[in-house]
């Protein structure tokens, strides 16, 4: 990435050089929103309906990420599907680390946001995975539909669409 | 100097299948003891989501305790409910009216038709067969849970059973799009089984792996397809029969051998038991209530109850004490895949380390029902 | 189910043993092993299927273990009880005669701490190994549970 650190550099120095920068930003962040590759985390219910969002209805092919790898280091999404227990909470950071950067996290269901139905009387539970990684995109339900998940990637695509190199992302 | 075969020494390693795995089916831990590729023992490892639903029973009401059901067995949502509300009703002495059990027994075939399409869909990825049969059974569960979103509203839990009968009745054109389903789902399960039953590679991978001798099934108390598969005629169905379950005429499969392809094959058999139950239920069902007179806020009598359904995975029990009050004062939840995959530490001695994939998929455990 | 008392009564003379108004039938901690090793092999219909092991919290003072068993032939279930001291609780395993006990004795030393004499591995199942206390009596607390305020239950 040593180039890609220089660019701006060069590139401003030229005239109309601004301009070939907005465009490696766009190309860049339209290539890493297109192919976001999921890690297969499903934890409890919400991963059966993520499985039914990989499905031939509810396609997430046409997405970009119809590619869900077994190992964190290949994948540069992360959608937290269900309850995360204490027991949970070690690997779940394990597996956030391992991940190469730019990498993102969606929590998918009201346990991941934060608890859930398990929020009172419960000794086991963790209130959300934002306690334990920073999170991107929040996807509400309890299930949440195929659709809403559908829609977060979206938002997340967006997301990705704003950032830049300049600023540093 | 040439290196003979047996000069070269192995050692036993301990392999981790973690928690995060895609063929555990949930967060389920092994810990493999290898030598080359042969397993010598497996520790199994579960906890990681237990969420203490019976310590929160204590704290709810009856009815309030309904939509922590269908987290339990994630799979087979409309049977949790059912189980948990027998449960109650007899504790408390309630019958449910017969419209009511009726719409019951329906959605419950229903969701053991859609539960056992993802139960042989993914058992043939872990195989290899790597999207397409879970593909085309997918195809088909979309179709039930429409069903299911017209009746309940819901998708994956239901929420829709109470205490004395059920929440919302059948919409306009219920049964039509019941029959409809029917006619449709009939030749998808032929095609399915050309795709798969017979195929070479999928009866080298499964014939003979993973047997399962019934006086050792009865001993862990497996229950469900991986119990009939070994050859014990043990259906609760049949053997206690509940909620109007006595009036349908159907056949229970039992196999003999007790391998890996005879529990697949007993999970299609019962997809067709189950299409000829709901047939018959669709054609009888009667008018009337759909909910028993019952108080608004259920305070039981001091006592307890044992209540045990068949669900997919097997025997689903729901034992209450209560003192006298508003909420229960023990819950216990008896989850088929608890027992059910307590035996694979026996079936994993001795067998390769592909074939251990092969006996967790067959099992058919959900790991929402094993943790609670 | 009357005659299962009856003839436990004759085979276990010296035990003391009562049924209570539900069927249950309460027995002592001591006599467990025998008395399920008998319903096992020698007992007419044999209760070959143990369908559920637990293990209820009354306070102040016992824990009550409850036995769910099931005889697949004869078609007949039987729920055997038996009190142990909260303080210590203690009571022989039956892992050797049902195999399936053996997961169900580690979750009932897991949430309620009752010891199981003679059982294999018993050893924390569903909560972390550094959990500390049990989790389902009826005294445990823990900062992380959060009450769940209760609402006033009105008369509708």
């Amino acid at each position: 990435m040593a180039l890609i650190n220089k660019l701006p550099v060069v590139l401003e120095k030229i005239p109309g050089g601004n301009v070939l920068l907005t465009s490696a930003d766009t190309l860049l962040s339209w290539s890493r929103a297109s192919s976001l590759w999921p890690l297969t985390f499903g934890l409890a219910c919400c991963a059966i309906e993520m499985i039914a969002t990989g499905a031939a209805r509810y396609d997430i092919d046409r997405f970009g990420s119809g590619v869900f790898r077994a190992s964190p280091r290949q994948c540069d999404l992360m959608i937290i599907s269900g309850t995360i227990t204490e027991k949970m909470s070690s690997r779940v950071k394990m597996l956030y680390e391992q991940m190469a950067e730019p990498k993102y996290v969606i929590a998918m269901g009201n346990c991941a946001i934060s608890g859930g139905p398990f929020v009172y009387d419960c000794y086991s539970v963790v209130r959300g995975a934002e306690l334990l990684i920073p999170v991107d995109v929040y996807v509400p339900g309890c299930p949440p539909r195929p659709e809403g998940l559908l829609y977060g990637i979206m938002k997340l695509q967006d997301k990705i669409m704003k950032e830049s190199i300049i600023k540093g992302n | 100097m040439a290196i003979e075969l047996q000069d070269i020494k192995t050692e036993e390693f301990l392999v981790n299948f973690g928690p995060q795995h895609p063929s555990t089916h949930g967060v389920l831990r092994l810990l493999v003891k290898l030598d080359g590729e042969v397993v010598n023992d497996v520790d199994i490892v579960i906890g990681y989501l237990h969420r203490s639903m019976e310590r929160i029973a204590e704290n709810r009401t009856f009815t309030q305790f309904i939509p922590y059901t269908d987290r339990l067995d994630y799979l087979a949502s409309m049977s949790n409910n059912f189980g948990y509300v027998l449960a109650v009703e007899s504790l408390l002495g309630i019958k449910a009216p017969e419209r009511a059990e009726y719409l019951r027994i329906i959605t419950v075939e229903l969701n053991r038709i859609a539960s056992h399409l993802f139960a042989v869909g993914t058992f043939a990825q872990d195989l290899g067969a790597f999207a397409t049969p879970l593909f085309y059974g997918l195809r088909e569960r979309e179709w039930i849970l429409d069903i299911f979103e017209s009746i309940c509203g819901a998708r994956l839990t239901y929420n829709y059973m109470r205490i004395g009968g059920v929440s919302q009745d059948a919409p306009d054109g219920f049964a039509d799009s019941i029959v409809k389903f029917l006619n449709y789902f009939r030749p998808k399960l032929d095609d399915f089984e050309k795709l798969v039953t017979e195929n070479p590679i999928f009866l080298i991978r499964s014939k003979d792996i993973g047997i399962l001798p019934p006086d050792l099934a009865l001993s862990y108390s497996v229950s469900g397809p991986n119990l009939r598969a070994s050859g014990v005629k043990y259906d609760v169905r049949k053997a206690i029969p509940y909620s109007g379950y006595e009036k349908f005429d159907f056949d229970v499969p039992v196999r003999e051998r007790g391998d890996c392809w005879d529990r697949y094959k007993v999970r299609i058999e019962e997809m067709r038991q189950s299409v000829r139950i709901i047939e018959q239920a669709i054609r009888g069902l009667p008018a009337g209530d759909i909910m028993a007179k019952v108080p608004k806020m259920l305070k039981s009598p001091a006592g307890e109850a044992y209540h045990r359904i068949e669900s997919p995975r097997g025997e689903l029990g729901f034992y209450i004490v209560s003192k006298g009050d508003f909420n229960p004062y023990r819950l216990k939840i008896r989850g088929p895949s608890f027992s059910n995959i307590a035996v694979l530490k026996e079936l994993a001695r001795g067998v390769k380390i592909a074939d251990l994939i092969a006996i967790l998929g067959s099992l058919d455990i959900v790991l929402g029902e094993i943790d609670r | 189910m009357a005659n299962i008392i009856e003839e436990l009564k004759n085979k276990f003379s010296g035990a003391v043993l009562e049924q209570d108004a539900a069927g249950a039938i309460f027995v002592p901690a001591d006599k467990i092993k025998d008395i399920f090793s008998f319903l096992k092999l020698s007992y007419g219909p044999q209760f070959d299927y143990l369908s559920s092991l637990t293990a209820v919290d009354h306070l102040p003072d016992i824990i009550e273990v409850v036995y769910h068993l099931y005889s697949v032939k004869g078609n007949t279930t039987v729920v055997i009880k038996t009190k142990l001291n909260r303080e210590a609780p203690a009571v022989a395993s039956i892992t050797e005669i049902y195999k399936g006990a053996d997961w169900f004795e580690r979750e009932v030393y897991d949430l309620f701490g009752v010891d199981f004499t003679g059982h294999p591995d018993l050893r924390r199942i569903l909560t972390p190994e550094d959990c500390e206390g049990y989790p389902l009596r009826k005294d445990y607390s823990h900062p992380r549970i959060m009450i769940k305020p209760k609402a006033e239950v009105k008369n509708i």
